[in-house]
């Protein structure tokens, strides 16, 4: 059974980083000052890693149904900053072989990997 | 100048449990993430991306105030059931294990959050993290 989960996207401009740091109470300077972060190692402002995470939890529930989400581990990493203004799109597919365990990801724009994992849906059905 | 002492990576004591932050899923903050978040509208549960949310309200209440600069490398999640608006969260937080690699400082922070009044565990996890010093 092939099963695609349906993709979400969200474009992140730089009100929509203030916006997360104020919800998450995470003024880390890497997000939100750009005399910092232009400074550092990233060499400009990132996005939190985690307002990207929100898209893989939407392609779930709105691909397997909010209950999908009372039983599942999700496993997954941060493979490349989010910059302002980038396209982010949340996705994946159900692993050849498996009945649970979903390849997921969030893509950019330039359908470059921003975060890459696995997804163990116990409760799709 | 501030004179705030950080909470740097050799604060970190593997296996200490930091304390426990409260959260409470009340109309009003999943009303915030709305307004971020559109698409995250079902009616009496919590939307799933406020589990992120959760924890890095705990860590960072417990390790703060962190060096600027840290990064958050990747995220375990084990949800056995979605929070519902109205219920209060209690997450603990533990160091789970710290490591230098490549001159790169890394710690791993477990959480456990639970149902205040229940004890029920909705959600376990592990954040691990790049700290700036």
């Amino acid at each position: 059974m092939n099963i695609q989960l349906k993709p979400s996207t969200k474009h992140v401009d730089f009100q929509s980083i203030l916006d997360y740091a104020a919800l998450t109470n995470d003024y880390n300077p890497a997000h939100v000052d750009k005399e910092f972060a232009d400074s550092s190692a990233m060499k400009g402002i990132i996005a939190h890693g985690t307002m990207s995470v929100a898209l893989i939890w939407q392609a779930i529930k709105n691909t397997l149904g909010i209950e999908a989400l009372n039983d599942i581990d999700l496993d997954i990493r941060f493979v490349r900053p989010v910059r302002i203004d980038d396209d982010v799109t949340g996705g994946g597919e159900l692993l050849s072989g498996s009945s649970d365990i979903f390849s997921v990801w969030v893509k950019n724009q330039k359908d470059e990997d921003v975060i890459v994992g696995t997804a163990v849906i116990r409760s799709k059905r | 100048m501030s004179n705030e002492i950080l909470f740097t990576y050799d604060h970190y004591e593997v296996d200490k449990i930091y304390g426990v932050k409260e959260f409470v899923v009340d109309e009003a903050v999943v009303a915030k993430w709305r307004a971020v978040y559109p698409q995250d509208n079902e009616a009496g549960v919590m939307p799933a991306g406020m589990l992120s949310m959760i924890v890095i309200d705990a860590v960072l209440t417990h390790h703060a105030p962190r060096p600027p600069g840290g990064i958050h490398g990747g995220q375990t999640f084990k949800v056995t059931r979605m929070p519902r608006i109205g219920e209060t969260l209690l997450t603990e937080v533990k160091c789970l294990s710290k490591e230098i690699k490549k001159d790169r400082k890394w710690v791993k922070a477990s959480t456990t959050t639970t149902i205040k009044g229940t004890g029920e565990v909705v959600l376990t996890g592990v954040m691990t993290s790049l700290i700036a010093r």
